[in-house]
């Protein structure tokens, strides 16, 4: 059947309509400051008119200007922390969920706040004593100093907890019955059973290093292991800002991300909708 | 073999005991139900043979070795269970057969004894699908198989058919029955349902509040029911109880009623008792007492009729068609051989 537009539902429609071109208003602006000349990017703001957001040149210099300075070189240590922390973060968070789910053991609620609080935790509160130690362990400038802080992921691991705490007792029942062990139970029955819940964790992870920018400023602060987060930085130094580079950064910085979420969105919200029942 | 021995069985969680030594000897190829109200342990007892659950005290021994301490894996039972715990991620083929390739049997040999359970259960066609492509019963018929190819020496059942329809569960109720007949695996099978237990058991344990009240074959229970519980769990519909006192042979009911008894030992006592009737013992007779009826239930083969003595409800099932309504008042009157007699303080049964 056919749905007749009513004059109600179309007010509705166009509401609806300008609140998604609010949310997508900045990221449009990006997009195209990042395809202006340097000049023009805030030539056309005031007084507001049509040039502020039609462009009326449109140009690649900023961004073969970005890949051929150092930034190709940050992106990639951005992907390989993020990538490195995803699977690295995996196979601590679900193991340790699913014993926190599914295991009973001395401590577990114990275990189980204190992961809690650890991230209601600001980053920032810990990021200097944590420096020490890293400093200690000799780890500054390296990618081991920019992937070990965010392998134990709290949120991720909640998230997985409650995934796995919806998959019925029977079947682990059935599974010991079967002949299997805690770990075959884990790697047999629950994994594979979790997968939107696993993408959800990896995502959660992947945008904490991918977005980490007071840490990484820490303890990776040179030319070769800066991150692309730092890198868009220093596109604004005390004497030069250019904001055609910090826009065309800008623009990569969001995309990547945004692919991989597209990507991957289906299994994200139905995780974090139905964390529950499951039959 | 097969045999399974619990003995003096107690568990607990913290200060709460809930069961209170229980000691039942199962026979090698013996299909033993355990019945009884919810909350009775029969499921728990169930787990603790199972290693699902610890066990406080006692032992539980499968095929002569004490399991007491022994992981779920490492006793030789299979287990199905209520919500049929099929691995929705695996084909029906790789649930049956899973439990063999952790076992480390080769590839071929678990394809041939999957292939072997599928025909008995018929389930061949279904081999490639997945759980959610099948129905209830057929689910049921998945988990009984990925009991089965295993040999174990033991089946353990919890509550298999309660998640299926009324006829679905007849049905499968005579397959497991048949399957056991054909394989002959001990087999200990909870339910709370008495028609599954008269139907299927070779011998039947029933519970009450982590007690076994009686432990017989399915005739022995009907006919020579322990006490009150057993008599009035026993039996569709059950039955009549019917306090009053008995003097010299003679039982008058509470409200006057005069009931004949057999003559025997057992009715020469005296004092307070409770007389059961099951509700095929009565039948129509114009020199009994008089009830009045409540309500009456055609089912066509046989009319069941709830009618009151007194104070008391008592049901009747009669062969006649009966044309009377709410209201009227029939005779009737029991077989006297066929009485019970249970002792109103103990509510144990009155050997005779």
């Amino acid at each position: 059947m056919r749905e007749t537009i009513t004059p109600r539902r179309a007010l509705q429609m166009v509401v609806i309509a300008a609140i998604a071109l609010t949310f997508l208003l900045p990221l449009y602006w990006l997009t195209i400051s990042a395809l202006r000349p340097e000049e023009d990017i805030f030539r056309y703001l005031n007084p507001f008119g049509p040039w502020t957001l039609l462009p009326n040149r449109l140009t690649f210099e900023n961004i073969t200007e970005l890949w051929s300075g150092s930034f190709s070189r940050a992106i990639a240590n951005s992907l390989v922390v993020a990538l490195v922390t995803v699977i690295a973060g995996l196979m601590v968070c679900a193991p340790a969920a699913f014993a926190l789910a599914v295991i009973d053991f001395p401590g577990r609620s114990a275990i189980f706040t204190a992961m809690i609080v650890s991230f209601l935790i600001p980053f920032d509160a810990i990021a200097v004593p944590l420096y020490s130690i890293m400093r200690g362990f000799n780890l500054q400038n390296s990618y081991a100093g920019l992937i070990l802080p965010g392998i134990g992921n709290g949120l991720a691991i909640f998230l997985l907890r409650q995934f796995f705490q919806g998959i019925p007792k029977d079947l682990r029942e059935a599974a010991m019955v079967d002949g299997m062990g805690w770990f075959q139970i884990f790697w047999n029955i629950y994994l594979p059973l979790s997968k939107p819940a696993l993408i959800s964790a990896a995502l959660i992870m992947f945008i904490f290093q991918w977005q980490a920018y007071l840490w990484p400023l820490l303890i990776a602060p040179s030319n070769d292991m800066k991150v692309a987060a730092v890198a868009l930085a220093q596109f604004s130094s005390a004497y030069n800002v250019s904001f055609g580079l910090i826009f065309a950064g800008a623009m990569f910085l969001s995309l990547i991300p945004m692919l991989i979420f597209v990507f991957f969105q289906q299994y994200f919200t139905n995780s974090v909708a139905a964390t529950g029942s499951k039959e | 073999m097969g045999a399974v021995t619990i003995s003096n069985v107690r568990k607990a969680y913290g200060s709460v005991e809930i069961l209170h030594g229980v000691s039942i000897d199962i026979a090698d190829g013996e299909f033993v139900v355990l019945v009884g109200p919810s909350g009775c342990g029969k499921s728990t007892l169930l787990r603790m043979i199972a290693g699902l659950e610890d066990i406080t005290a006692g032992e539980i021994s499968i095929g002569g070795r004490v399991v007491n301490r022994l992981a779920p894996k490492d006793r030789d039972i299979a287990m199905v269970f209520q919500s049929y715990a099929l691995y929705p991620h695996m084909t029906v083929e790789q649930n049956m057969g899973f439990s063999l390739k952790l076992q480390g049997v080769s590839a071929a040999e678990v394809k041939q004894r999957v292939a072997g359970a599928a025909t008995i259960l018929g389930l061949t066609s279904y081999l490639g699908r997945y759980p959610r492509n099948l129905s209830g019963g057929q689910r049921q018929r998945v988990a009984m198989g990925r009991a089965i190819v295993r040999s174990p020496s033991a089946f353990l059942f919890d509550e298999p058919l309660s998640n299926l329809d009324a006829k679905l569960r007849v049905q499968m109720r005579s397959e497991i029955k048949q399957l056991h007949q054909r394989i002959g695996t001990t087999t200990v099978y909870v339910t709370h349902d008495q028609i599954e237990a008269m139907t299927m058991a070779d011998r039947i344990v029933v519970m009450r509040d982590g007690n076994i009240e009686q432990i017989g074959t399915p005739l022995e229970l009907y006919d020579q029911p322990a006490n009150q519980f057993v008599a009035g769990f026993i039996g569709s519909p059950s039955m009549n109880f019917i306090s009053g006192t008995l003097d010299g042979g003679r039982f008058t009911a509470d409200g006057g009623t005069v009931i004949a008894l057999a003559s025997g030992p057992a009715s020469a006592a005296s004092g307070p008792v409770t007389i059961g009737i099951r509700p095929e013992h009565l039948r129509l007779d114009p020199a009994g007492f008089p009830v009045e009826i409540v309500t009456t239930e055609p089912t066509g083969a046989e009319t069941h009729i709830l009618a009151r003595l007194g104070e008391t409800e008592i049901v009747g099932t009669f062969r006649d068609r009966l044309a009377c309504v709410p209201g009227d008042i029939i005779r009737i009157s029991a077989e006297p051989g066929h009485i019970h007699l249970f002792d109103s303080k103990t509510a144990l049964r009155i050997i005779g």
